[in-house]
């Protein structure tokens, strides 16, 4: 056994590692201490960057008056339906709901069920059935941060349907909170995720929620593929495809799981090491870029050609794009992986590529400084779709030439954003909420979430 | 914003708090003060800026509060001391009792040292920090992590029978002799 003073130092804290596991009630105690810390830090933030844009806003304003060019990519804001005329009534907030106001000698009203949500008009069915592909359902379920760092909702969520313009309707009010899975754009059904369990078909006229045809509880999401049949793979490897009318095909057993975005054609997806040819339904594989290597999908350049990232043995990570053989041959005659690379994102923080309709690729990453960032590729020509300024992520999805951003910061509630790749414009889809609740008697709050899941509708 | 950290705060805390402690008492006196130590490391690491999104990585963050806040802590300690033998008063001092066997001799032979060499030798010796992340994480000269460590390496060897390979530090000790320092 080594004397070397770095071996018995960490010898010693085995010994000295403490054997009781931790409880829930330190778990507990340590949430609320960093929510409250969360808080105390974003309000004295919010306070020094209220007094940072006054200075920026100066200045951007005197720039104005000398100087023109507005920037490329100016965010368009919401279209917000007029309240007053048109939007929903507000559900009187049930007493369980509604947080107790702070006891005051002033009577200030109950804090409203839809206290944080973005404003809509009611859903038409003939809305519904005419929503295009790039139009979004989206959930809406805002929560606060209040006091000691209780966690606070006013109301339950609420599913939207927004269009690209940012457009909201207000489709119903939900039961429960419900994980949008897969929509296809102008039906009346969603296919949702009950609290990380079964999937369910959401009735989007009725809320109500049946079995999905076809599948067991056991059954996990994969995609739809080009004949429209839903790809499902379950934790014995078994992958099945469930047609429009409900009948099922077992296609493949395999342990490794389906993952990444679909080929553009929607045959193919990630496997391992190797791609799963769903029309095919079986496996072809391409050569790792060296021995030992680890790798996963990150997306497709073709129906032919796939982007892998690999972690290799001398450590690092690093992009590939490679073919893949029509059949497993283990022989080193496969084609070998190239580097793969883009301006504007660092080689190695790739994690997402996908088509758009017209070929356009888009790529999420991290810029030289480190922040997130998306961009569109056109050939050898890059454009950025969103950069992160600060601590924030993004989550990407693809619909015709539209790209679906969920932003999601450290210190405040998500946003969705849409990106159109033909005019180069963003739209806010849902917004964080920013109601203060002073009328209700709250004093510093902190929107802790906001949207919380969204689909685009899809082709099929 | 809600997912993340909250998450990554529960797995750490179910995955490694145990061992945390046991890194804490590298540098604190018992055990108590080892788990209220890595409660405000924890609760300091989750409510900052820093960005991390794998165990790892929050875990080696937490490791460094731990240390840091320790010297915080022992300065505290110093400045009550001082004020209570002011008053004429003798201080409460804790009573440690461990098991036997390495993990006590090696905590009894860390209690002999200065708060500050216990720190650099825990991030240099433990955590594999660089001199100047050392000196960067402890709001210290380069020189000085330099010493301190060579400091209370020389005596844990001593004491523990021990060996350090990293022998950067001779050479620092001879040129602080040198210069009358030591």
């Amino acid at each position: 056994m080594s004397n070397d003073l770095n071996a018995v130092l960490g010898r010693a804290i085995d010994e000295l590692a403490s054997r009781d596991d931790a409880g829930e009630l330190l778990l507990a105690g340590l949430r609320r201490s960093v929510r409250r810390r969360r808080v105390q830090r974003h309000t004295v933030e919010s306070v020094v960057g209220l007094a940072a844009v006054g200075v920026v806003g100066t200045a951007a304003w005197a720039g104005l008056r000398f100087t023109t060019p507005p920037p490329a990519v100016e965010p368009t804001p919401t279209v917000q339906p007029t309240p007053t005329a048109t939007s929903t009534p507000t559900p009187t907030a049930t007493p369980s709901l509604t947080p107790s106001p702070t006891p005051s000698t002033t009577t200030t009203p109950p804090v409203p069920a839809s206290f944080g949500q973005p404003s809509s008009v009611p859903v038409t069915p003939a809305v519904l059935r005419s929503a295009k592909v790039g139009w979004v359902l989206a959930v809406s379920a805002p929560q606060y941060l209040h006091g000691e760092g209780d966690v606070v909702s006013a109301g339950p969520p609420v599913l939207f349907l927004v269009s690209p313009a940012g457009d909201r309707y207000k489709v119903l009010e939900m039961a429960h909170e419900y994980w949008l899975v897969h929509w296809a754009a102008g039906q009346t059904h969603a296919i949702v995720q009950v609290a990380k369990g079964p999937y369910r078909s959401l009735d989007l006229l009725t809320g109500e929620l049946d079995p999905v045809a076809g599948i067991t509880d056991d059954d996990q999401w994969v995609g739809v593929d080009s004949a429209g049949r839903t790809i499902w793979q379950n934790t014995a490897g078994r992958v099945l495809a469930v047609a429009p009318d409900g009948t099922s095909t077992v296609l493949a057993w395999t342990l490794v799981p389906l993952g990444g975005p679909l080929s553009p054609n929607h045959d193919l997806i990630g496997s391992g090491y190797g791609v799963f040819d769903l029309k095919a339904e079986r496996k072809r594989f391409f050569q790792p870029p060296s021995n030992g290597a680890s790798c996963s999908t990150l997306g497709w350049l073709s129906d032919a050609e796939v982007v892998i990232g690999c972690s290799e043995s001398d450590g690092q990570y690093r992009t590939y794009s490679t073919p893949f053989t029509p059949d497993w041959d283990p022989v080193t005659s496969q084609p070998h992986p190239q580097p793969w690379q883009l301006d504007g994102i660092e080689p190695g923080s790739v994690r997402w590529v996908e088509q758009l309709t017209d070929g356009r690729l888009v790529v999420v990453g991290t810029d030289q400084e480190g922040r997130s960032t998306v961009v569109v590729k056109d050939g050898s020509s890059v454009t950025t779709a969103w950069r992160a300024e600060w601590l924030a992520d993004a989550h990407v999805e693809v619909a015709g030439t539209l790209v679906l951003l969920t932003l999601d910061t450290d210190d405040s509630a998500d946003e969705l954003l849409v990106y159109d790749a033909m005019t180069g414009t963003t739209t806010v889809l849902m917004p964080v909420p920013t109601d203060t609740g002073e009328e209700y008697g709250l004093g510093g709050i902190v929107w802790w979430s906001g949207v919380t899941s969204s689909v685009a509708g899809s082709v099929r | 914003m809600s997912a993340r950290w909250e998450d990554l705060l529960e797995q750490v805390v179910r995955e490694r708090h145990g061992r945390l402690v046991g890194y804490a008492l590298l540098v604190c006196g018992s055990r108590e003060d080892a788990q209220d130590l890595v409660q405000d490391a924890l609760v300091a690491t989750f409510s900052g800026r820093a960005r991390f999104t794998t165990l790892a990585q929050a875990e080696a963050y937490v490791r460094r509060a731990i240390v840091t806040r320790s010297i915080d802590e022992s300065r505290r300690r110093t400045r009550e001391r001082s004020a209570v033998t002011r008053l004429g008063a003798r201080p409460a001092t804790p009573v440690v009792v461990e098991a036997r066997g390495l993990g006590a001799d090696v905590h009894a032979a860390l209690q002999g040292l200065a708060p500050r060499e216990r720190a650099c030798v825990v991030l240099r010796h433990v955590d594999d920090l660089s001199v100047r992340e050392t000196a960067a994480a402890l709001g210290l000269s380069e020189g000085a992590v330099k010493r301190y460590t060579a400091d209370a390496t020389a005596r844990l060897d001593a004491v523990l029978g021990t060996t350090t390979t990293d022998r950067e530090t001779a050479a620092v000790r001879l040129l602080d002799h040198v210069g009358g320092e030591a």
